[in-house]
């Protein structure tokens, strides 16, 4: 840049859009808003309070989940007459102690909720920024793979698989992962169809960037907030598929303590003791209420974010 | 419109075809029904034995081509568990299904669609607010254990509803809501992003400018653009119920296809699963076929496109 | 005519909360219209033109407050109806109101006639037969053939222009005395928007009707109203005949706008503007409004709510300076020193024969249509030069920018920058020979990167220099497009659209090209901001020695700015040649009605109407 002709500075200066329409900080105040907002708070609280037993589930439950005591079985929790404090929350049906199976059932539910949705995630939003950008032939096979994924019955289908090939913790995450994607494809390939007509990509390409560059630099950074948003929904729905799956006896095997095999188990019982059957159906809610408010709250603040 | 019925028929066909394969390969790879069979440490030559009588021993394109050879003839295969026609364990079960489907269907409509227009209508007002929150639990509870805290409420506490057997159009009021509880959340908040939207439409402002207000505005204008998402999805959400009804069938102890699969399972009955996996993929292929063109004869942009 | 004017407003105000701010969109507006008057309110984004329309026709949003002290149609106190009232005696029988949308603003669900006929309930009165035969009259006397055909067809199937005069046919079922009619042809092509216009003062006469036009057009405004009322910032700032108004500004805002407007510079003056942007209005400004960007503007001004004055009759204006028709228009600009010197002989860009077909198919098994949205084009483009491709939508314009960028291959012909092939160039080279600038400033950048971010990424993309080195350069050149360093770490979303279209030009600039492609550069903007940005290019030209290729509908930014024109229609070039032979002498059809189509504020003809007593409106319009 050489050296500016004085007149023309000064009528650039004077001509300047000078002010900001807002003047607002530089970063943007997302933290204020998750602030304000209840049911995010609410949901990220229960989440938090959910993972720190799940990690610190040594340290915090009162007995090991897999010690059996058999003449101690079926008691009480400590509000019900029969109950004792030695067993908060009683024990089940060979005698090991309930608080402690339900919260080392958070490991479970917390590991199958986040380790299928991250694979769902990985499958879906690959696809549907492929789709989504490429067009044409790709778009029409990977929406073909799509309808056929949605007609297969999901939760027959993993429930044959798991139990066929051979329940196990990785196996549950595995087949949930693999046939739970399509909400993130859908999502993900509406998004980049929109984003790849807008002129800042043509701006992109015109400076000579490669196609993966762009939709790696260029389409992935806006696509984040929506992702995020169907992953905490996602987390919800794998929790409780495993829920059912266990809870049918395809699912996790005992004597891992799934809160859906828990109450399975407790619902021989059912009508004479029913927390049993409550309790670890609670947690799962919790679990899925709070993954559930998250995800939802993100999508609040998003949809206000894009009204500016 | 005879043209896009045409083309959706088509590809439901590829689809069906598709999923078809997908299963049988899936199915095929992931066990092996001869072992299963012939029972825990028998010997290598009853395994082979056994294989070679059910043709488990050619290669899998073989084995598909000649699985839909007979499904075109109607064979759907013989059971290895029931030792009977696959084809008439399935007609045996499908009634209850259907029935249970359908009821949750109604229930999902009377208490979704009203919920979610009103919601609309009112944003952050406090129904506005009950009914999202009641969406949110919804969409928390898993479905077997609201079964079980019904029929312990309804079972034990106030004994009005059967809560176990398929005899009487009693015993469905109780599964139909569970199943229709769960898909309540889905089917209100599309209806309350549907209204929502089209309340904030260009052509709603038009319509006010031209002197509607509300009922006639919402019933007139408001409602039929709205709705129309509502339609597809419905159908779709009656294709999850029939794939989804294990759960609820097997807590209330009905004799559905959901619980019939669940035995199938457990028991290895490989040909019965291949054929249900398949029908209900069917199922859901044809029912949203059918909202397809409901949808394209509803819509006029697309019925004369 | 003696007695009350039919629509008085006074005092109106509205005020919409936003988050926990109030935002003053309208303040203070006051005015009258007779019956059969016709009534244009013009100002730019921000001016609270369309709120003020909204607030008459009871549209705005639940959350908003309107007050008044006189809110009055005919014998109707508006003030004192309810929206359900308002709804049931009001809307669309004596008030009806037109958008700007005209593709979003009909219920694609039913038929045009449905549509129409629901207007208007059968009743005692009116059998639905009689509903229907006034339809069809009413459809073809908008000029749609075939009415009673057209009646069974769904929005969809009709264009942009004709379902708008759609729309006018059914708000004029009923006859209303008054219909407002939002920027109604904004988003239409200039052809279709002459014709538009014309209809609606024709049936303006004929059924004796009201008309209140919004619009930020001058030109449209001037052609065609009795009273204009200017709107800045929410606030009325001057109102009067057009005449009056237009030939004879009183307010320094007015001025600035009429000077502001693109035309012909004389040896290669800059464009006259008003400097600075709309302000926000969460805030209620002391004093005069347009203070902070007034050239005339006095210390009383910052402080004391300037009153209302009269030049003559009922021109009214809201300043302090006393009435003077000789008074100037705004800012003498500085000296001219855009460089007069003649483009080198090199050519830049050559385009030859340029085609470019595409086919479009409906689904899988649709059948296939082929488009050729460029058809043997050829256009050369010597250093220095700024040519103006002119055309309008559908046109091609916008593949042909494709092509030219080196961005899509053409069919047939081929495109030389520099003497090479741009389909052979390597995209980092290509990059330093021709850059893009797009129309619309709010999709032109990456929501997710600051201004540094999107300007550096050429820089950074090509890897040339460390990230302090890059800063620097991305900071001086932000300079030279006139933004402010301190924007650096800011957001599109916190930018006005002026400035983000310097952003855009700023990352353009930034890989020091020979070539700009700009894509209806100024379209998007408002008329001054519009003035500064065309400035800014012309400075650019000089400073770095840049050549232009400047795609646009509007020939007065034409007429301003470029040495040559190509008409392009129907993906032809129609005529090519010189900016003054070609706006003087037209040779194409196409051209000549492009030209014919044009609006222009004719200020010699308005200064002598300015100059005779005004007369008093003689509208004769029959009700029936």
């Amino acid at each position: 840049m050489s050296e500016m002709d004085l007149s023309f500075k000064a009528a650039a200066a004077s001509e300047t859009g000078g002010e900001l329409l807002d003047a607002a900080p530089a970063r943007p105040k997302i933290w204020r808003n998750i602030l304000h907002h209840p049911g995010l708070m609410l949901g990220l609280t229960i989440l938090g309070i959910l993972v720190v037993l799940a990690v610190f589930a040594p340290w915090i439950s009162p007995y090991n989940p897999y010690d059996q005591h058999l003449p101690q079985r079926l008691l009480p929790p400590v509000w019900v007459h029969g109950g004792n404090a030695a067993n908060w929350l009683g024990t089940d049906h060979l005698g090991r102690d309930y608080l402690s199976r339900l919260i080392y059932g958070a490991r479970v539910s917390l590991l199958i909720g986040f380790g299928a949705a991250s694979i769902g995630c990985l499958i879906g939003v690959t696809l549907g920024m492929c789709a989504g950008f490429f067009g044409g032939i790709i778009d029409r096979v990977v929406s073909f793979i799509l309808t056929c994924q949605l007609a297969l019955p999901g939760l027959l289908l993993a429930m044959a698989l798991v139990f066929l090939i051979g329940p196990s913790v990785g196996v549950v995450i595995l087949v949930i992962g693999f046939l739970h994607w399509s909400y993130y494809l859908v999502v993900t390939r509406a998004a980049t169809q929109k984003i790849r007509d807008l002129e800042y990509i043509t701006a992109a390409r015109a400076i000579g960037s490669s196609r993966l560059q762009i939709m790696v630099t260029e389409i992935l950074p806006n696509l984040f907030s929506e992702i995020i948003v169907i992953f905490s929904l996602e987390v919800g729905v794998a929790v409780l598929a495993e829920a059912a799956l266990s809870f049918l006896g395809v699912g996790i095997q005992p004597p891992t303590s799934s809160w859906g095999l828990m109450i399975a188990e407790g619902k021989v019982s059912v009508f004479l003791r029913p927390w049993l059957v409550i309790l670890p159906g609670i947690f799962i809610f919790l679990l899925v209420l709070a993954a559930n408010l998250v995800g939802d709250g993100l999508r609040d603040l998003m949809s206000n974010e894009s009204r500016r | 419109m005879l043209r896009y019925a045409s083309k959706r028929v088509v590809l439901a066909i590829l689809v069906a075809l598709a999923v078809s394969f997908a299963a049988f390969l899936l199915l095929s790879v992931a066990t092996d029904p001869a072992s299963a069979i012939a029972g825990e440490g028998a010997e290598p030559e009853v395994i082979e034995h056994i294989r070679e009588q059910l043709g488990l021993n050619r290669p899998l394109l073989v084995q598909y081509g000649s699985w839909l050879l007979h499904v075109f003839h109607g064979d759907f295969g013989t059971s290895y568990y029931w030792h009977q026609p696959v084809g008439t364990l399935i007609l045996h079960h499908l009634p209850v299904t259907l029935t249970l489907a359908l009821s949750a269907i109604f229930v999902t409509l009377i208490v979704a669609i009203p919920l979610g227009t009103i919601a609309a209508l009112y944003p952050n007002s406090l129904i506005d607010r009950l009914s999202l929150g009641i969406a949110v639990s919804a969409q928390a509870m898993p479905s077997f254990w609201l079964a079980l805290v019904l029929i312990i409420l309804f079972g034990v506490m106030i004994p009005i509803f059967p809560i176990s057997g398929d005899a009487h159009a009693w015993n469905y009021v109780l599964p139909a809501i569970v199943l229709g509880a769960h898909s309540v959340p889905a089917v209100m908040r599309l209806t309350r992003v549907g209204v929502m939207d089209v309340m904030a439409s260009d052509y709603i402002r038009t319509a006010r400018a031209k002197g509607f207000y509300g009922y006639r505005l919402l019933s007139r204008q408001v409602m039929r653009n709205a709705l129309l998402p509502v339609v597809s999805v419905l159908s779709v959400q009656l294709g999850y119920k029939l794939g989804g009804s294990v759960v609820t069938e097997t807590v209330f102890a009905m004799n559905g296809l959901g619980r019939f699969a669940l035995q199938s399972i457990v028991g290895g009955d490989i040909p019965t699963v291949q054929m249900l996996v398949v029908l209900f993929a069917m199922t859901f292929i044809g029912l949203t076929l059918l909202a397809d063109l409901l949808n394209a004869w509803l819509d006029p942009r697309i019925r004369l496109a | 005519m003696a007695g009350r004017p039919l629509l008085e407003v006074r005092n109106l105000s509205v005020t919409l909360p936003v988050g926990e701010r109030k935002l003053h969109a309208v303040r203070n507006v006051t005015f009258t219209l007779e019956r059969g008057e016709a009534l244009g309110v013009v100002g730019e984004s921000g001016s609270g033109k369309s709120m003020t329309s909204l607030a008459l026709m009871n549209l705005l949003p639940r959350n908003a407050i309107r007050e008044a002290d006189v809110l009055r149609l005919g014998e109707h106190d508006l003030l004192a109806k309810d929206r359900q009232e308002f709804s049931r005696s009001l809307a669309g029988k004596r008030m009806a109101m037109i958008f700007q949308e005209p593709m979003t603003s009909l219920n694609p669900v039913y038929t045009i006639g449905q549509q129409i006929m629901e207007m208007t309930l059968p009743g005692p009165a009116r059998s639905a037969k009689d509903i229907r035969d006034r339809a069809v009259y009413l459809l073809e006397r908008i000029g749609i053939p075939d009415a009673g055909g057209r009646l069974k067809q769904y929005p969809h199937e009709l264009s942009g222009g004709l379902r708008q005069r759609v729309m006018i046919a059914m708000m004029l079922m009923n006859e209303p005395d008054l219909l407002i009619a939002d920027e109604p042809t904004t988003a239409l092509d200039v052809t279709v928007q002459a014709s538009i216009l014309k209809l609606l003062m024709e049936l303006r006469k004929e059924l004796g009707m009201a008309l209140i036009l919004v619009s930020h057009d001058l030109g449209v405004v001037s052609q065609s109203m009795d009273k204009i009322a200017v709107m800045y910032a929410g606030e009325l700032v001057e109102t009067g005949p057009v005449a009056d108004v237009l030939g004879a500004p009183q307010h320094p805002y007015t001025q600035g706008l009429l000077a502001s407007i693109p035309a012909a510079r004389d040896g290669g003056a800059r464009l006259p503007s008003i400097p600075g942007t709309v302000p926000a209005l969460f805030a209620l400004p002391e004093g005069c409004v347009f203070a902070p960007r007034c050239i005339h503007v006095q210390p009383q001004c910052r402080t004391i709510r300037p009153p209302v004055q009269s030049a003559q009759n009922d021109h009214l204006y809201r300043c302090v300076m006393a009435p003077d028709s000789q008074r100037l228009s705004l800012a003498k600009p500085p000296s001219a020193h855009t460089s007069t010197a003649k483009p080198s002989p090199d050519t830049l860009l050559s385009a030859r024969h340029v085609g470019c077909t595409f086919t479009i198919r409906a689904g899988m098994l649709a059948k296939a249509r082929s488009l050729t949205a460029v058809d043997d084009v050829s256009l050369d483009l010597a250093e220095g030069e700024i040519v103006a491709l002119v055309g309008e939508s559908g046109s091609g314009k916008s593949t042909l920018a494709r092509i030219l960028l080196g961005l899509q291959a053409p069919d047939t012909g081929e495109v030389l920058i520099a003497g090479t092939p741009v389909q052979s160039v390597p995209p980092f080279e290509r990059a330093k020979l021709v850059q893009p600038v797009f129309q619309d400033p709010y999709s032109s950048l990456n929501p997710r990167k600051t201004i540094g971010q999107s300007i550096g990424r050429p820089l950074e993309l090509h890897g040339q220099d460390s990230p302090a080195e890059r800063k620097k350069i991305v900071e001086q050149t932000m300079e030279l497009v006139g933004l402010p360093k301190r924007l650096f770490n800011n957001y599109p979303s916190q930018l006005s659209g002026g400035q983000r279209q310097r952003v855009a030009i700023a990352r353009a600039i930034i890989l020091k090209p020979k070539l700009l492609i700009c894509d209806e550069p100024t379209s998007a903007l408002d008329v001054s901001v519009q003035a500064q940005i065309l400035n800014l290019l012309l400075d650019l030209r000089d400073e770095l020695g840049l050549s232009y290729l400047l795609i646009t509908h509007d020939l007065a930014v034409v007429d301003c700015v470029a040495t040559r024109i190509a008409v392009m229609h129907r993906g032809k070039i129609v005529e090519l040649g010189n900016k003054d032979d070609i706006l003087s002498s037209p040779g194409h059809p196409y051209t000549r009605t492009l030209l014919g189509s044009v609006l222009k504020v004719d200020m010699p003809a308005l200064k002598a109407r300015a100059d005779h007593a005004p007369e008093m409106q003689a509208h004769t319009g029959l009700l029936r």
